[in-house]
């Protein structure tokens, strides 16, 4: 473990939430916690830093730290001088004055996975079989080395991913002049740290009384954290889907409006750079966005409809047009709709469910239906229902149906971490008698509210 | 009341969970010096350690990036295939391919067999490694004719 690629990784998360901070105009809502702004800020960052890189290996330029860094600098001068500000610190919820035995006992879990992590010893296989070894090659080729995804014994690492974590890898590799495992484990611990924050801040936005706030974050940081440990997550993407579904629950809870649809935009590019899952669930938030809007407009505007959908386009676009060019797609990923397997499909589930690494609590993840019951939680509930129908059409669709037990069993528990924690969350938002009295208040709509000049 | 009660009780049942989880990997983690089984093999565990050991010499005699056939024994079962990946990943800044793959052997400039010899007239022994020997690829034409 080297204290430099530590820092190394600390500084570049740090960057990217300074780099996302530009957008405070566009993401922060009045009402949006610190850590909540934090979150949506470093997820911002992210998707810049992916498009960044992105610009670089269209044009052939190699990575390299000063370039990076001087794009950095200029980009957030740039953003500093033309773009307004977000909403001032003044009229930000005060931070300290609600923390209590929840946040206590989620900051332990916190800091128990965190540390585990970072020895490196419940690192997931597939840090091994794709995410490392592909920012492991990034970081040695200065780019996403197309040629070495499309060489045919290659299959095996998932070449038609997206990159958004490879090139997170890669770049703390960069930066600290080398490549080094805890340093990557630190940075998916962060994730788990932004799956915390906006956990609360749902329960929080969601007018949960103090109680069922604390209770909330706990039992999300627990019961999320014994599977992030037990299944061997760090290191790998699944925690930046669970992150994104679980920031997209605050906007998705208030009527739309214009912050609501920045963040829903810029939570869909982010799952869409993070991982395949993501492509669907960035389809399927902006979909939800755009037909709140044309339930209450009767129409949707041009300005929602970009707000929401353009940075998913910008991420997604590339991507299919890369993959499709270096022909990168894996033919096992694809197949005709079989619906005989019905009986072994879910049959094997059933067994899941008796798997320990949840103790329990994986039939969270068949909650969304009932969410639905909720006015306040439906959008939320109808983006977590399409994604888990999507994950068993899968089922229904790809690998040879002989093998459809043994994949369903490699992976069912670890989609489920993609949603319970969020479903945990609205559930509670949704549970009668949780709301306080005088809850955060949906805002009324900022159509064309520019934010404050800078 | 009742929500109360029910809330604190999956706090504690979650807390329990993650207890017992953290406890099953520091315990774990004290006894990584024990023989993994094949899916369990994790960063700091023996088989990953030894491989790593052999590459880093290996590493010396192979040009950056060239690619790089891999071999070693299925024993126990399985595990060829947990190696070739471990040694991928090991290898990051090579191309490593497995010598199972005909199609994907003549790119092979070079051959590591792990805990095994290669037999193939395509390779030559250049040199031994802790745990096995590298090969070089014969230049094109010198291997073929004795390819059986």
């Amino acid at each position: 473990m080297s204290l430099t690629a530590l820092l190394a990784a600390a500084a570049l998360l740090a960057a990217l939430g300074l780099l996302g901070r530009c957008f405070s105009f566009a993401l922060a809502a009045p009402g949006d916690g610190v850590l909540f702004r934090g979150t949506l800020y470093g997820m911002a960052g992210a998707v810049v830093l992916h498009l960044v890189l992105t610009v670089l290996d269209f044009a052939g330029v190699p990575w390299n730290l000063l370039l990076l860094a001087a794009l950095a600098a200029i980009l957030y001068g740039l953003a500093w001088r033309f773009l307004p500000r977000g909403p001032e610190p003044a009229r930000l919820p005060s931070m300290s004055s609600d923390w209590g035995w929840g946040d206590g006992l989620a900051l332990f879990a916190l800091a128990a996975a965190t540390l585990l992590a970072l020895t490196a010893w419940i690192a997931t296989p597939d840090f091994v079989y794709h995410w490392g070894i592909k920012g492991a090659r990034f970081y040695s080729t200065r780019g996403v080395d197309y040629s070495y995804l499309a060489r045919g014994w290659n299959w095996v690492i998932h070449p038609d991913y997206p990159n958004l974590l490879p090139e997170t890898f890669a770049v703390t590799a960069l930066l600290a002049g080398g490549f080094d495992v805890p340093a990557m484990m630190l940075e998916t611990a962060v994730l788990f740290a932004f799956l915390l924050a906006t956990a609360r801040e749902g329960l929080r936005q969601g007018g949960a009384d103090r109680f069922t706030r604390q209770a909330g974050v706990a039992l999300v940081a627990l019961a999320g954290g014994t599977f992030w440990i037990a299944s061997l997550l760090p290191g790998g993407a699944d925690g930046m889907i669970a992150l994104a579904l679980a920031t997209a629950l605050p906007p998705l809870l208030r009527p739309p409006d214009r912050s609501g649809d920045f963040q829903i935009g810029v939570i869909a590019a982010f799952a869409a750079a993070s991982k395949m899952e993501g492509m669907p669930l960035a389809v399927f938030l902006i979909l939800v966005q755009w037909g709140r809007h044309v339930w209450i407009e009767r129409r949707l505007h041009l300005g929602p409809a970009l707000r929401t959908g353009l940075p998913a386009a910008v991420v997604i676009l590339p991507w299919l047009a890369r993959t499709a060019h270096h022909h990168l797609f894996l033919q096992i990923n694809s197949g005709s709709f079989t619906p005989s397997r019905a009986g072994v499909i879910f049959s094997t589930v059933l067994e899941i469910f008796r798997a320990p690494y949840w103790h329990g609590f994986l039939p969270a993840m068949f909650l969304p239906p009932l969410l639905l019951a909720s006015r306040r939680t439906r959008p939320f509930a109808l983006v977590a229902m399409l994604q888990l129908l999507f994950y068993f059409y899968v089922y229904f669709t790809i690998q040879a149906a002989d093998q459809t037990r043994l994949f369903i069993l490699s992976n069912f528990s670890r989609l489920g971490y993609h949603l319970i924690p969020a479903c945990l969350v609205a559930v509670l938002v949704a549970w009668p008698g949780t709301t306080k009295k005088g809850g955060v208040e949906p805002r009324p709509r900022e159509e064309g509210t520019p934010g404050m000049p800078g | 009341m009742l929500k109360r009660l029910a809330l604190g009780l999956l706090v504690a049942w979650a807390g329990a969970g993650f207890l017992y989880e953290v406890n099953g990997a520091v315990a774990s983690y004290d006894q990584r010096e024990r023989p993994a089984r094949r899916w369990a093999w994790r960063f700091g565990s023996p088989e990953p350690t030894r491989l790593a050991l052999n590459l880093r010499q290996a590493r010396r005699a192979i040009p950056l990036g060239s690619a790089v056939a891999f071999a070693s024994p299925d024993l126990p079962r399985g595990a060829k295939f947990q190696r070739w990946r471990w040694e991928a990943y090991l290898l990051a800044d090579y191309d490593v391919l497995s010598m199972e793959d005909p199609a994907a052997l003549p790119a092979a400039k070079y051959a590591i067999a792990y805990r095994t010899t290669i037999e193939d007239p395509r390779f030559e022994l250049i040199g031994k490694l802790p745990d096995g020997w590298l090969y070089r690829a014969k230049s094109q034409g010198q291997g073929q004719g004795n390819r059986p």
